[in-house]
């Protein structure tokens, strides 16, 4: 038979085909993280090289200019980059919102995973359906209704918007219907209470869901510059994200010498979203292949 | 003398009542905070927004301040200027899409069927697929604009061209469906990775024995096979670019020329400009919103399961009668 | 002659001419499998050395436990396993390279296979579709095998609005309607609940008589092969045990695998002590046939000369291991699976699997010094042999009808087994739990004193190490 030939040359096809497609990936990258440590000069003077051209261009100026643009200075207002106010919005933000997020939502999804009340299915599919409404629509109303909130111009209105979201109820949701309901209904016979049984079962099985929504809900707070302009865009900078301070620190540096400022805050932005991944990536592998309960 | 009452009937009764109570309270404890949210941050805006729309408001005041009926409307569909810019950009949004998504759905296919043959190396390249798409669009649209420069920027220089890849207006379409595909392809990938992974592996070697060669097998086992997964993928890649702000932001703020702005740029642009016309803002959302709904529900019709005939059946008893 | 030498432009003639296919007209079976092997990359053989030469029309059954081979074996029939070595003859054509749509074979699979976006009518004419049958044709013979399987009202369905039985008949269909002359069945009926089985079998072989095919059917369920088949393959890890027609299976067994696996409830098995020609247990004494003291010594005599061959032997683990294959059948045997490689440790595990095989290699001279041993011992006439008798065979002493009924034991029930007319009763002589299939009408209960005879005719003889029959 062929065919193992076959698929050894399929294999090899599609090795040498994905190699180049992920260089291609990570190429601008590559070229952005070594960038950042590039002396500046060093862009104008060789750009075309793809590392920095020699041993002396590598620096870390970039980055201390970086964080020295964090004080106020009214003749230079506009390159006024309070960089660490960023980075801890960024993370309250992200961090807060989603673990805020994760209770809510872990909540609601155990109220329609195991609590039987009446229309519960019914009120799921309606919530389904409503994840099909373009999220525009809201855009106007939520930005007056975080006003009348007062949370307008704060970090506050970052956080709350997330947390009527429907997604994270519907995966976690799914999720856990696939404890079997064996367990559920033993712990009840034992006399658990709801949140007994929520936290001593359903949460040490369902412990993936929570990963991989945890790390979609840090995702979207740490990427987001739509709402994030809407909401503090007109704020001090100081309440600023590090995803919009980015943008704004890229249009005030449209000179090629601050290409190497400019590289060095994206790898700071990009650095945190990619430690949270890949402990995410782990967590969450552990958990789909612990919790392979077979009846 | 006092009512006599069945004793059994009571005790159940009561019983039955305090039941009810308690799981109401279970109910009320873990539905609750999320109802409370849902209500003010999803329902309450949503129907707000249609209120606005039908409002005159320009942000000065809390409330809207009167009630316009459809001039709003009016406005965008007959106000030269405003109609001019809000329409164009939808018109642009939807040319976009319809290049776009099927780049979208295209390329993680091929990508994913590449990973499912499992060569050396597989989970690496998956993760490496999906890594561009999990950094914030700024970041990654910075190191774009700086490597596509067009007086010092790697590529230009590298390759001894000189496109100005964020002037000209063809060259940064292309940049931002560049930018779009690579942070964005991710996702879909390692959907339709898993979709592959559940493929019923029997049916393939079914197909063999049948005398498929590896086109007809990826046309009648694959396809099919993944064929919710295609589906859920075409909707949300739609929704999600009908939807476009962010890479077109970023890339092409500077860029004055009209062209270059989405549906959602537009009214974004609104929101945070100073005229503050909020319900015009409100009704171009609506307008938008009804346009991808109308798309969705099309795309949801093609995907119904139509519901079997007799046709075949029929067949078979005329023939039994001749036979 | 196909094996024959030839020059490279005289090969390339010949399979021009032929249509590369190579022909050996000496053979009379219609399929035949010389000394086939299975040995996966990873070292894994499933299958050695499986010789079977299947007439036509014939319905073979191969069974045995999980893990035994033969699905492999099956599979490497159906194209869908590479033979690593040996020889396959389909219809007298050399099929080893041969791919799978081009064999004539039909295939039923243990999940169905069904194509779920297809309807019952185009899952069934998909094949004939493939194969670009004129559009009236598929037609006929379409309809023709919903004819035979009754599927007339199920026509447009799609899969997931079949139940399990039906499935399986569309599937069936699917094979039926290309005409192939072999049929091959993986399993098929494993999915179905016991009262669709026993039905389904009965279809299967009818569709087998109607479609004048030769049958080749993997099973588990020795119940099941035992009732179809015209003769059954036992196989149990990689190495087949048996081939005979059911009932000569059944009442000759060659060695302890078979006589344990095949027969429900199994074969009791106990162990017995042998000196100066008798065999006995404490007092009691087996009485056994006239000369077969004989036998037993003639059959360790033969049993020496064949291990003392084997000392020379290149592969003496393969043999070592198909000794060991014969051995007591053991339900719910649990299989522990190879754990999958990870790259980093390749070079780690290369190491390592040179020490283990040299230590397996010394190993296996100690298991076959052991033998040797055994076998001596036998020899000067005295040692321990395993004795086999089925519950079927037993009966109350009391209410038999034996021209030559054994010596009586009397034992206690621990447990009885109520199936309407018959009982299985659970009891222990000499410390062996046994169990023993009575077909009367008395009541018994547990606890009760009850005296048991059973056939001598019946009795079995095996040898401890290596597990073969004495006869």
């Amino acid at each position: 038979m062929s065919s193992t030939r076959g698929k050894k040359i399929t294999k090899t096809v599609a090795f040498i085909t994905l190699t180049i497609v992920c260089i291609l990936m990570l190429l601008p990258i590559v070229w952005g993280v070594f960038g950042s440590f590039r002396r500046s000069g060093d862009f104008t003077s060789y750009p075309a090289s793809f590392f920095p051209s020699k041993w002396d261009a590598f620096t870390l100026d970039g980055y201390r200019e970086l964080f020295s643009k964090t004080e106020y200075i009214p003749t230079h207002s506009n390159e006024y980059f309070p960089i660490w106010n960023w980075l801890f919005n960024s993370l309250i933000v992200a961090i807060g919102g989603t673990l805020l997020y994760l209770i809510i939502a872990s909540f609601a999804a155990y109220a329609f995973a195991f609590l039987d009340f009446k229309y519960h299915d019914k009120i799921f599919y309606f919530l389904i359906g409503t994840m099909t409404i373009p999220g525009i629509i809201s855009t106007t109303p939520q930005l007056i209704n975080m006003n009348m909130l007062g949370a307008y111009k704060s970090i506050l209105g970052l956080i709350l918007p997330g947390l009527g979201g429907v997604y994270g109820v519907f995966l976690i949701k799914q999720f856990f219907s696939n404890i079997p309901k064996d367990l559920i209904e033993n712990a009840r016979m034992d006399g658990a209470s709801n949140m007994r049984i929520f936290f001593n079962v359903v949460l040490p099985l369902g412990k993936s869901a929570l990963f991989v929504q945890g790390l979609f809900g840090f995702m979207g707070a740490w990427n987001d510059v739509q709402w994030a302009q809407l909401i503090i865009g007109n704020a001090p900078r100081t309440t600023w994200t590090l995803a919009y301070g980015l943008k704004v620190i890229s249009d005030n540096s449209e000179s090629y010498e601050a290409t190497t400022l400019v590289l060095a805050s994206a790898v700071i932005a990009m650095i945190p979203i990619l430690i949270v991944f890949l402990i995410a990536q782990s967590k969450i592998i552990e958990g789909v292949a612990s919790t392979g309960i077979k009846r | 003398m006092a009512k006599q009452i069945n004793l059994l009937d009571y005790a159940n009764k009561k019983e039955a009542r305090r039941n009810t109570a308690r799981k109401g309270l279970s109910v009320a404890t873990f539905l609750g905070p999320y109802a409370i949210c849902f209500a003010m941050f999803f329902v309450f805006p949503l129907l707000f927004g249609i209120v606005i729309a039908f409002s005159g408001f320009d942000g000065r005041t809390m409330f809207p301040t009167s009630f316009v009926g459809f001039e709003n409307f009016r406005v965008i569909f007959t106000n030269k200027v405003v109609a001019r810019d809000f329409w164009n950009s939808v018109w642009t949004t939807i040319k976009f899409c319809l290049c776009i998504v099927p780049l979208s759905i295209l390329i993680p296919l091929g990508l994913a069927l590449l990973v499912n043959t499992k060569c050396i190396g597989y989970k690496v390249f998956r993760a490496l697929i999906y890594i561009p798409s999990i950094f914030p669009l700024t970041a990654t649209g910075l190191i774009l604009l700086r490597m596509f420069g067009y007086q010092y920027g790697w590529v230009n220089n590298f390759f001894n061209i000189s496109v100005d890849w964020f002037g000209n207006v063809y060259a940064t379409w292309f940049m931002v469906g560049f930018f779009c595909l690579w942070c964005g392809i991710g996702g879909n990938f390692i959907i339709l990775c898993a979709g592959l992974e559940n493929v019923d592996k029997t049916l393939y070697e079914a197909a063999d024995i049948d005398g498929c060669n590896k086109w007809k097998k990826f046309l009648f086992v694959t396809l099919p096979g993944i064929k919710s997964q295609l589906f859920l993928v075409l909707f949300t890649t739609f929704i999600g670019y009908m939807n476009l702000y962010g890479q077109l932001f970023i890339l092409a703020s500077d860029n004055s020329d009209p062209s270059l702005r989405s549906a959602v740029y537009r009214i974004q642009n609104i929101l945070t400009g100073s005229s503050r016309g909020y319900g015009f803002a409100a009704a171009m959302g609506i307008m938008l919103g009804l346009i991808t709904i109308v798309f969705s529900i099309i795309q949801l019709q093609i995907d119904k399961e139509r519901k079997a005939g007799t046709k075949r059946k029929d067949e078979f008893d005329a023939w039994q009668k001749n036979n | 002659m196909i094996n024959k030498k030839v020059t490279k432009k005289e090969a390339n003639e010949i399979l021009k001419e032929n249509n590369n296919r190579l022909v050996d007209e000496t053979l009379t079976d219609f399929v035949s499998l010389q000394n086939i092997n299975k040995i996966y990359p990873n070292g894994f053989q499933a299958v050695y050395d499986f010789n079977l030469g299947i007439k036509p029309r014939e319905f073979v059954a191969l069974v045995g436990p999980s893990g035994c081979g033969k699905s492999t074996t099956l599979r490497m029939v159906a194209g869908l396993e590479e033979i690593t070595s040996g020889a396959l003859f389909i219809d007298k054509v050399y099929s080893n390279y041969l791919p799978s749509k081009d064999r004539d074979i039909a295939m039923v699979f243990q999940s169905y296979a069904l194509y779920p976006q297809l309807n019952v009518y185009d899952n069934i004419a998909f094949g004939l579709k493939m194969r670009r049958l004129p559009k009236e044709e598929i037609k006929e013979r379409v309809f023709a095998a919903v004819k035979i399987l009754k599927l007339g009202e199920l026509l447009d369905r799609k899969p997931k609005q079949l139940s399990g039985g039906q499935m399986q008949r569309v599937a069936l269909g699917r094979a039926l309607v290309r005409n192939a002359r072999v049929f091959l069945m993986d399993e098929p009926l494993s999915n179905l609940d016991a009262k669709l089985r026993v039905q389904m079998r009965a279809e299967i072989m009818r569709i087998h008589r109607e479609a004048k095919a030769t049958t080749i059917y993997v099973t588990h369920d020795q119940t099941e092969a035992m009732t179809m088949a015209n003769r059954i393959v036992i196989m149990n890890k990689g190495f087949i045990q048996q081939v005979g027609k059911p009932m000569d299976v059944y009442n000759d067994p060659e060695n302890l695998f078979v006589a344990t696996f095949i027969g429900s409830p199994s074969m009791n098995v106990i162990k017995a002590n042998f000196k100066d020609g008798k065999v006995f247990y404490d007092k009691y004494e087996f009485a056994l046939k006239r000369g077969f003291a004989k036998k037993i010594q003639s059959f360790y005599e033969k049993q020496k000369e064949s291990l003392t061959l084997l000392k020379e032997s290149e592969n003496l683990n393969d043999h070592i291991k198909e000794i060991e294959s014969a051995n007591i059948y053991v339900r719910e045997q649990a299989t522990f699976e190879v754990p999958k490689k990870k790259w980093f440790k390749f070079s780690f595990k290369k190491k390592q699997k040179k020490e283990i095989d040299n230590t397996l290699e010394q190993d296996d001279h100690k298991t076959l010094e052991k033998y040797i041993n055994a076998n001596e011992k036998m020899l000067s006439g005295e040692g321990e042999l395993y004795l086999g008798i089925r519950p079927e065979y037993f009966y109350l002493a009391n209410h038999h009808n034996l021209e030559k009924p054994s010596k009586k034991i009397d034992v206690e029930v621990e447990m009885v087994e109520l199936l309407g007319n018959e009982f299985i009763i659970h009891f222990q002589w000499f410390g062996n739990y046994m169990q023993a299939k009575i077909i009367d009408g008395h009541p018994i209960s547990i606890g009760d004193n009850i005296s048991l005879v059973y056939d001598l005719d019946k009795l079995h003889v095996f040898d401890i190490e290596s597990g073969l029959v004495i006869k």
